[in-house]
């Protein structure tokens, strides 16, 4: 070796010399990294959190392939998993296919517990919600409660009215449009300077239900346009309203005094409120109080024996 | 004689021994970025010095905000439990780290329970510390939902994250809540905005295009402005905010067909003149769905479209027909907390 030679060897060993002196920090050992592994998989086997626990074992095996504890682990959880699974999905799918969608859930939720990414169970537990969903919704706009009472988000429509757009519709007459955006809002939440525009719909729409004889939309009407505190309740027209309505609904408990004693009962009670002075649904009111509480007597009797 | 290139040699031996590696391990460990062995489903990997979890999370996931994904699976407190929002948790220097190559429970169901998304509903803000209107949620209270959210460890979504959940792309982490602003008040730019900047939380302002411009609304430069930002998506609520369910005003079937087209059509156009985009996700004005508006909407290629039916969102919940909880202003802070608990437990072992 010449002169050359002898230095760059010199120069090879004082590297790694060096190398080996430039000490890393401190890392974990694999050793150590296995038993936390290892620890946390029983703890989570213990949880019956059988899907968290393979995963730790799993890891164990790509550092300690061959470590008895891990491989056992791995067999005795992935076949006791596929085991439950596949018996839980089973149960399930014929629940749905049954149309039980409520155990079939429950038993799809406990194949995922075991196996998160399983397709078809998440599949049909879609399924599931969608149709849940859609019958929630259906529901919805079925109800007569959602063209007067509008879901909670909407419960302040008169907020997204503005003014001219009010004004526009009184203009046009399109008063169900202007009592649909408002909702069931309360009318404290209504802009000021659409509350006498929103009494003039009311007016008109109680008006016209209590024509068609639809007692119960145009009572609403009414009360709404009594709560309204923009305007006077001077106004001829209400006053009218009030009277017709308190016969309209002095009639219809009369209807129904032999057949829904109770809902005679709170008829009689709008036509007073209506027109305190209405003397024929006064005495009604009174028979039909004590017709429900002799029925309710009579009928506490009959429990009793 | 040592020629210079011997020299130069000599110092490239010497100084790739004496500098301190950045990642200070065993040059096989450099060489593969501290990554000591793998299988497909996990990476184990040595924290470097200087590196963080979520350094690992943007190499191997892709994202810093998934490192919640590492913590977990090495039982690490996760961001949630000790309030650090997801960075900055204490793994030490050279630890090791299974990284998951792929997601480890992608439903986020449990022996215990499954893991649900709540997406949270305001539509106006005012100043102050009360509000006088149900819907409006006033400043301080708004600042104090932020400051919880941020102080317990919740990640803040955006519905792009939702969507990627939805599809099963992504896993669905705990203590997750997606923020999503109705209607267009200009509030949200004047209010909401300057919260949402300083918390870093990002939210989807769903507008109806109509609305725009009016008085109380915000106009397209503070619609395009939020945008920019980054942390605002707008997305759309229809043009005119008519409900998109069948309603008493619908003389037939084809009518009502024609002004649901309309309805999302019309403000889709406006949202690409106005701010260059075409909107993804929509939610219903009242809330309101219909088979046939689904339908159009995935036609459409919307991928997401919420109701205000109140409740959170599995991992398997209809992305057209997700659930929202409206925030109102007389909701305490306690109301709000179980909002935001997203965690439907159930037993099913």
């Amino acid at each position: 070796m010449n002169h050359y030679g002898r230095v760059y060897v010199l120069i090879i060993v004082v590297t790694l010399l060096l190398q080996a002196c430039v000490s890393p920090p401190p890392g974990e050992t694999t050793d150590h990294y296995i038993a936390a592994r290892k620890n946390a998989a029983r703890q989570l086997q213990r949880q019956d959190q059988y899907a968290a626990a393979l995963d730790q074992w799993r890891i164990v095996q790509i550092l300690a392939p061959h470590d008895s504890e891990a491989t056992q682990a791995i067999a005795t959880l992935s076949s006791q998993i596929a085991q439950q699974s596949q018996s839980h999905y089973a149960r399930g799918l014929s629940q749905f296919e049954r149309g039980d969608l409520r155990s079939a859930e429950l038993n799809l939720l406990k194949v995922l517990a075991l196996q998160p990414g399983h397709a078809d169970a998440l599949d049909h537990l879609r399924k599931i919600n969608s149709a849940r969903m859609r019958a929630a919704q259906r529901n919805k706009s079925a109800s007569e409660a959602k063209r007067y009472a509008p879901p909670a988000g909407v419960q302040a429509h008169g907020q997204k009215l503005t003014f001219v757009q009010a004004e526009q519709l009184v203009r046009a007459k399109n008063y169900q449009a202007l009592s649909s955006l408002v909702g069931s809002a309360d009318i404290n939440g209504v802009e000021q300077r659409i509350r006498p525009l929103l009494y003039e719909a009311d007016i008109h729409l109680a008006a016209q239900y209590s024509a068609a004889q639809d007692h119960g939309k145009a009572t609403r009407h009414l009360e709404r346009a009594l709560q309204n505190t923009a305007v006077a309740h001077t106004d001829a027209r209400l006053l009218k309203l009030k009277k017709q309505m308190a016969d309209d609904n002095y009639l219809y408990a009369k209807g129904l005094l032999g057949k829904d004693i109770d809902r005679s009962v709170a008829a009689l009670e709008r036509a007073l409120q209506f027109d305190p002075e209405h003397s024929k649904a006064r005495i009604l009111l009174a028979q039909a109080s004590r017709m429900r509480a002799n029925l309710k007597r009579i009928e506490q009797r009959g429990a009793l024996q | 004689m040592i020629r210079i290139d011997r020299l130069l040699l000599i110092f490239f031996f010497l100084g790739g021994a004496l500098i301190p590696s950045a990642r200070g391990f065993s040059l096989a460990e450099r060489l593969t970025n501290n990554e000591i062995a793998r299988d497909p489903s996990f990476a184990i990997v040595r924290l470097g010095s200087g590196e963080t979890v979520e350094d690992i999370a943007q190499r191997y996931l892709g994202a810093r905000n998934q490192a919640w994904q590492i913590y977990e699976l090495n039982g690490y407190p996760s961001a949630h439990d000790n309030g650090q929002n997801g960075h900055g948790v204490p793994v030490a220097t050279g630890s090791l780290l299974a990284v998951p190559l792929q997601p480890v429970n992608l439903s986020g169901v449990f022996a215990d329970g499954y893991r649900a998304i709540p997406i949270l509903c305001y539509h106006q803000f005012s100043p102050g510390a009360k509000a006088h209107n149900q819907l409006a949620v006033a400043a301080q209270v708004f600042e104090e939902q932020l400051a919880y959210l941020a102080r317990n460890g919740y990640q803040v979504i955006p519905l792009a994250e939702l969507d990627a959940i939805l599809s099963r792309k992504l896993p669905i982490p705990e203590k997750t809540v997606v923020l999503t602003i109705d209607d267009g008040y200009r509030s949200i730019y004047t209010i909401a905005y300057p919260l949402l900047k300083k918390y870093n939380v990002p939210a989807t302002v769903f507008l109806y295009t109509d609305f725009v411009g009016g008085n109380a609304a915000l106009s397209w430069r503070q619609l395009q402005e939020m945008q920019d930002s980054g942390l605002i998506d707008v997305q759309s609520h229809t043009r005119t905010h008519a409900s998109l369910a069948a309603t008493n005003n619908d003389a037939d079937q084809s009518r009502y067909k024609a002004r649901v087209r309309d309805e999302i059509q019309q403000a889709e156009k406006m949202l690409e003149r106005h701010l260059g985009k075409t909107p993804r996700y929509l939610s219903y004005p009242y809330g309101d769905s219909s088979d046939y508006a689904v339908g159009l909407l995935r036609k459409s290629g919307y991928a997401l479209a919420m109701t205000v039916e109140r409740g959170a969102n599995p991992s398997f919940a209809d992305p057209y027909l997700l659930r929202r909880t409206m925030v109102y202003n007389n909701h305490t802070l306690d109301d709000f907390k179980q909002i935001v608990d997203g965690y439907v437990a159930k037993n099913l072992p």
